[in-house]
């Protein structure tokens, strides 16, 4: 029974799994591009460290220099880039908060030159006690990759030898996202 | 058109008619076993990956432009735990419809007690105003895994689906149709 209801299933399972065996087969590319992103050892300032809301909140500031460009392949549709401050207190082994993020929709948004950058609302570094003075803490820069089809890629740098300061201080009325105290 | 659709009734009919018992039985049982085999597959995936929906659809512009709506991802759980900069899709106490944002913070205790806040790439502030009221973080257990892959518009087939359930209903006896009259 050769109807047109069968031609058209026919069809439409034929193009189906092509479309899905070049999706995988765009993944496998993926696999065997050599990506390198160069990046910096950024400069941190703490600017400021006061509790706010019974929570040691600190204000940094730090220069970005990076060049992520080389994450994109023919088939990433877009890189989201983040900054992330670590830190250990006595009760929390792990304490991660992002700073800032960027979403790179091509290789040339994915060259950064950031020299004074500031926290990012919403982000904040807040710890979940009073636990910041004198902690050493690290800073990574991130990536996560979303392709076009296919798989997401991520990874990390991470930087490490900063320190908060050991007393509170006010912070700066330049802060953006500076909170009234 | 009509005309083509009549005579594909008639012989549907037709199949249907001239079919005995014992033909009737087998078309019966391999339609069966498609329906089987569907459902082994999908739990073999949770099975796999941990997680308790392996493959989801996106439904908000929240991750945009990442991600929008009608594309699907892929879950994986995994052993690891959650960290920040990650995509993860959670569940909300008392609420049917899962969400997929970016972890932006974690305060770990150990590996079972952490808390977790996430954002949507595309939203201004982040997700406190979405928890339940007084919720200020999300624990372990609402996480159903972590997104691995990605695959655009495909998702669109079922919203289409939800919003106007004919379309399902006659995209399922249509499929029946095909199975129960198909000789090969």
């Amino acid at each position: 029974m050769h109807t047109w209801l069968y031609r058209g299933n026919a069809l439409f399972t034929a193009a189906s799994t092509t479309l899905a065996g070049l999706c995988i087969l765009a993944t496998l590319t993926d696999l065997a591009h050599p990506s390198n992103p160069q990046i910096q050892r950024p400069f941190v300032s703490v600017e400021g460290l006061q509790k706010e809301s019974g929570m040691d909140r600190a204000y940094l500031k730090l220069n970005l220099t990076a060049d992520l460009s080389s994450l994109f392949t023919w088939n990433t549709k877009q890189a989201f880039i983040y900054v992330k401050a670590e830190w250990q207190t006595a009760s929390r082994p792990i304490n991660q908060a992002v700073l800032w993020s960027h979403i790179a929709q091509n290789a040339r948004e994915a060259v950064l030159e950031l020299p004074h950058l500031h926290v990012q609302y919403p982000y904040t570094l807040t710890d979940r006690g009073v636990d910041l003075l004198g902690q050493p803490f690290n800073v990574s820069v991130g990536w996560q990759t979303v392709p076009h089809a296919g798989a997401l890629f991520a990874g990390s740098r991470s930087f490490s030898g900063y320190q908060f300061s050991s007393e509170r201080a006010p912070v700066p009325r330049y802060m953006p996202g500076r909170a009234w105290s | 058109m009509i005309g083509a659709i009549k005579a594909q009734v008639q012989s549907t009919i037709d199949e249907f008619t001239s079919m005995n018992f014992r033909q009737l039985l087998l078309q019966g049982t391999n339609l069966g076993l498609i329906v089987t085999s569907a459902l082994m597959i999908w739990k073999t995936l949770i099975l796999v990956t941990g997680s308790e929906s392996p493959v989801v659809v996106v439904l908000s512009g929240s991750m945009e432009p990442g991600f929008y709506r009608g594309d699907i991802l892929f879950l994986n759980m995994g052993t690891a735990p959650v960290r920040a900069g990650e995509v993860v899709v959670f569940s909300l106490d008392g609420r049917d419809i899962p969400i997929v944002h970016r972890v932006i913070k974690v305060h770990e205790k150990s590996h079972e007690d952490l808390d977790i806040l996430t954002k949507g790439d595309a939203n201004y502030g982040d997700d406190r105003a979405l928890y339940n009221p007084g919720q200020k973080w999300l624990q372990q257990e609402h996480i159903m895994g972590r997104v691995i892959g990605y695959l655009p518009y495909v998702g669109q087939v079922t919203i289409i689906m939800n919003d106007y359930p004919y379309v399902k209903y006659g995209l399922i006896g249509a499929l029946a149709v095909f199975v129960l009259t198909s000789k090969e």
